[in-house]
Order: structure tokens, then C-alpha cells, then sequence
């Protein structure tokens, strides 16, 4: 992660979903606890969580354990959403550093 | 977990979770809507479902649960069938305590309960999925 570590500098991004204020610091971000990159890699860790979960349950309904369907579902659809938003967030900063990139000089 | 961004879709699942312990319960008594027993023993009794709310520190709440089973009230109904093994020395014996119209209407309701719930989850994780693309060129 450390190759997008230059666009840093627009803030942290680990208060996203907890608080809808404008929260996002703009502080300068040189220490490895914020920063875009390490807001995608906690994202990530969380996804990973999620999927996790819903794997476990996946493998119980399919062992024939006393599993609800609508717990397998609940869990399968928060993965799959989680790993949508953390993508979407991605490509975002992607976006963000592809525009900075492009600058004429 | 009920606060965050998947708050409705975890409550939506405890309502699924819960209609759907209720659907089994009137599955239940409806399977043994004809169960006998000898006068003096205990009857068959309806199960009877309680819903209880998941309060959470959050101010929306956190779904529901099963608080409780509990068996329905009110005397066994005697029927005289003196060729029947189960029946006592005066020739009865002692239905379930459990109405089988009651326990049908409670069917439905379970089930429309549960399409419900189903909703709020369709609907919840399609609001979800359409706020990932919010702002997207």
C-alpha cells in the first residue's frame, strides 16, 4: 500500500459510516495509522471479517447443521455489500490519484 | 451489532429468525391439533410464541427475539370414545388444548410477518447497494 501513500494528504478516511458530519480530518497524515491506504486496508480487514462469517455459516448450512437461511442471507449480503463499498472506495482514490497523475505541467 | 451501516439489514434478520420459530411453533400445534391423552394426564397445549423487543443503547432499537413459549390455558375438552386405548374407566378421553382455526389464522400472520421482514431486507440492501454508486460520473 505504500505506493499510493502520496495522496495521503487528503485525510482520513476511517470515520466514514460512523458519523455522517464532515468529519474527515485534514491534517497531514505521515504516521501509518491514516491515510487512504490504510482506511482501504482496515476496510478490507473488515470485509475479510464479514466474509469470514458468512463462510462459516455457509459450510454449517451445507453440513446439514441447524443453521437459519436468513442468517446465511444476512450474512452473504453484508460481505458481498462491504466488499462493494470498500471497491467502490478504491476506485475512487484510484480516480483521485489517475486526475493528479494526468495533470498538464 | 445493530447500529452502523447494516443496522435494518441485522434487525430485518432477527424478524426472520423470529417469524420464522413462529412458523415452526404453529406448525406444531397444528400437527398436533388431534393429539389425545388419558383424562388426568397432562394434555397436549398449544404453544404460544412471545415476542420481545432487542433494545440496544441505540435509539433505533435492535430487532426481536424470542422472549418466551409459553402453553396455552384453559381445560382439555372430554370426549366419550370408550373403544379408544387411551380412555379412562368412564370412557373418555382428553383432547389437545389447541384451536385449530386460531392456530390458522396465527399461520398466516406468521407468514405474512415474515414476507415482511423479507422486504425490509430486499429493500434495505437494494438502498445499500444503490448508495455505492452515489456520485459515480
Amino acid at each position: 500500500m505504500s505506493a499510493i501513500g502520496p495522496i495521503s494528504n487528503f485525510g482520513s478516511f476511517t470515520n466514514l459510516g460512523k458519523d455522517p458530519g464532515p468529519s474527515v480530518s485534514r491534517g497531514a497524515a505521515t504516521d501509518g495509522t491514516s491515510g487512504f491506504g490504510n482506511a482501504v486496508m482496515k476496510g478490507l480487514d473488515s470485509v475479510a471479517g464479514m466474509e469470514k462469517t458468512a463462510d462459516n455459516l455457509v459450510a454449517n448450512m451445507a453440513a446439514g447443521k441447524n443453521v437459519q437461511i436468513s442468517d446465511v442471507m444476512a450474512a452473504t449480503s453484508k460481505a458481498n455489500l462491504g466488499m462493494a463499498i470498500v471497491n467502490e472506495l478504491r476506485t475512487r482514490g484510484l480516480e483521485a490519484y489517475q486526475s493528479i497523475i494526468n495533470i498538464q505541467v | 451489532m445493530s447500529h452502523g451501516p447494516f443496522a435494518s439489514i441485522d434487525i430485518a434478520r432477527s424478524g426472520l429468525g423470529f417469524n420464522k420459530y413462529w412458523l415452526d411453533t404453529v406448525a406444531h400445534n397444528i400437527a398436533n391439533v388431534n393429539t389425545t391423552t388419558t383424562p388426568g394426564q397432562q394434555p397436549f397445549r398449544a404453544r404460544m410464541v412471545v415476542a420481545m423487543p432487542i433494545n440496544t443503547d441505540s435509539t433505533q432499537g435492535g430487532g426481536v427475539y424470542v422472549g418466551d413459549v409459553l402453553d396455552q390455558a384453559g381445560d382439555p375438552p372430554l370426549v366419550y370414545d370408550p373403544t379408544n386405548p387411551q380412555a379412562d374407566q368412564q370412557g373418555y378421553v382428553q383432547g389437545a388444548v389447541d384451536d385449530l382455526a386460531g392456530q390458522l389464522g396465527d399461520l398466516i400472520l406468521a407468514s405474512r410477518s415474515y414476507q415482511a421482514n423479507m422486504t425490509v431486507f430486499k429493500e434495505s440492501r437494494e438502498s445499500l447497494q444503490v448508495a455505492t454508486t452515489l456520485g459515480r460520473g
